[in-house]
């Protein structure tokens, strides 16, 4: 049995063509999410705007804006499998027009952690209390090593879009609903040049 | 002609994109086994392959990179039975070494239940932990000594046991989440001592 070339050549481009749409589809998918998450994430900027009155608090701007959720419950439908026993604050970020500024010192007597997200999902770097203890959070967030650091830790991200995400563990609900709040709000993003 | 070339291309995007939902779906490149519980060691690494990055994008957005928080996740009693809400569970076994632990309950959707007074997790912030053990309950409703059951009994035999409420019909999933695990797991998730998940009296 002997298959015709132009059959094979057939088959053959069928099984290159199911690879490359498998490949991109696979590439593609966090992307995607990312993406649709960042912008649902983004929507709660009023929140930023209603508490901008508050001393310390960025304002929202074009580049870069915090925004402070309420701890997670059953009605949380951003984020799939939502951590009740964290408060998060969250910045979404873009490099293309300049480099951005994040301080985080919450005072906070359990775990903490600031985290940043590439738009390929990856977590490309963490730091928690205890580290933050030694080196604390003063970052110039940038895409390009060149970039002057004003006496800043320079942080280059590997890509222009991404999200700033600030952790705090929370034991209590209720009793700690106010000290939450403050907390989250020791995130600050800013962007600048 | 153009018929035929109509369907080599879309059998060819259907296979395509099915083969990578069922890869993301059911694969992954790196996972560990402990007990009930399985972990994408890699989540949110940038160590992370594609197809981890994928699942993890799809089954739990923003997670931590390993050094920081290991993630583990339930779907099945330690018999191999799929969890349900509607049923009642006892979960215990070792403190897992981490600075902090939490385990919390979410449906099949991935969302949290609709939980009385936001009890969706036990931790070991917020207690579920009798003579250096992790014990709890989870289950629709508080077991409570009445019940007939001679393991809800055992279960309840410490008094302190903490209830996680399981509330609805529908699929559930446990995460274990360990924040600043040890270095022993940061090495190898699999040599998590798993906490064991055995239904409470007759599933319904």
């Amino acid at each position: 049995m002997k298959m015709a070339p132009a059959t094979a050549r057939r088959y053959a481009t069928w099984l290159l063509l199911v690879l490359v749409v498998h490949a991109v589809a696979v590439w593609a998918m966090p992307r995607l999410i990312m993406r649709v998450a960042m912008s649902r994430l983004g929507a709660g900027a009023p929140t930023v705007a209603s508490s901008a009155a508050a001393p310390g608090v960025p304002r929202a701007n074009d580049h870069a804006h915090a925004v402070y959720p309420p701890l997670a419950t059953a009605a949380s439908r951003v984020i799939v499998l939502p951590s009740p026993d964290l408060g998060y604050a969250l910045c979404l970020y873009d490099l293309s027009r300049g480099h951005v500024d994040i301080d985080a010192a919450p005072q906070w007597p359990a775990y903490w952690s600031v985290a940043l997200y590439a738009d390929n999902t990856d977590n490309f770097l963490v730091r928690n209390d205890r580290a933050a203890g030694e080196r604390p959070v003063h970052w110039r967030l940038a895409l390009s090593r060149a970039t002057p650091s004003a006496g800043r830790e320079l942080i280059v991200s590997p890509s222009a879009r991404g999200l700033v995400l600030l952790r705090v563990l929370v034991a209590n609900r209720e009793e700690q609903a106010a000290a939450v709040a403050q907390a989250q709000r020791a995130l600050h993003c800013r962007s600048v040049g | 002609m153009a018929v035929s070339r109509f369907w080599f291309v879309l059998s060819a995007l259907v296979v395509g994109l099915g083969s990578a939902w069922a890869v993301v779906r059911f694969g992954g490149e790196q996972t560990a086994q402990a007990g009930a519980w399985r972990s994408e060691v890699l989540a949110g690494s940038v160590a992370a392959g594609p197809y981890t990055r994928a699942r993890v994008a799809v089954g739990g957005l923003l997670a931590l990179g390993p050094s920081e928080t290991l993630y583990f996740v339930a779907e099945k009693d330690d018999a191999g039975r799929p969890l349900r809400t509607t049923c009642s569970y006892r979960v215990s076994g070792p403190v897992p070494d981490a600075r902090w632990w939490s385990v919390t309950a979410y449906g099949a959707d991935h969302f949290l239940l609709p939980a009385p007074d936001h009890r969706y997790s036990v931790n070991s912030a917020a207690g579920g932990m009798a003579g250096g053990e992790v014990s709890f309950v989870t289950g629709p409703q508080r077991p409570s000594l009445q019940d007939s059951s001679a393991d809800t009994a055992a279960a309840l035999a410490t008094a302190a046991t903490p209830w996680l409420p399981t509330p609805g019909d529908t699929g559930l999933l446990l995460v274990l989440r360990l924040y600043q695990p040890g270095a022993a797991l940061r090495r190898n998730a699999g040599a998590l001592l798993p906490l064991h998940i055995s239904a409470l009296g007759r599933c319904p």
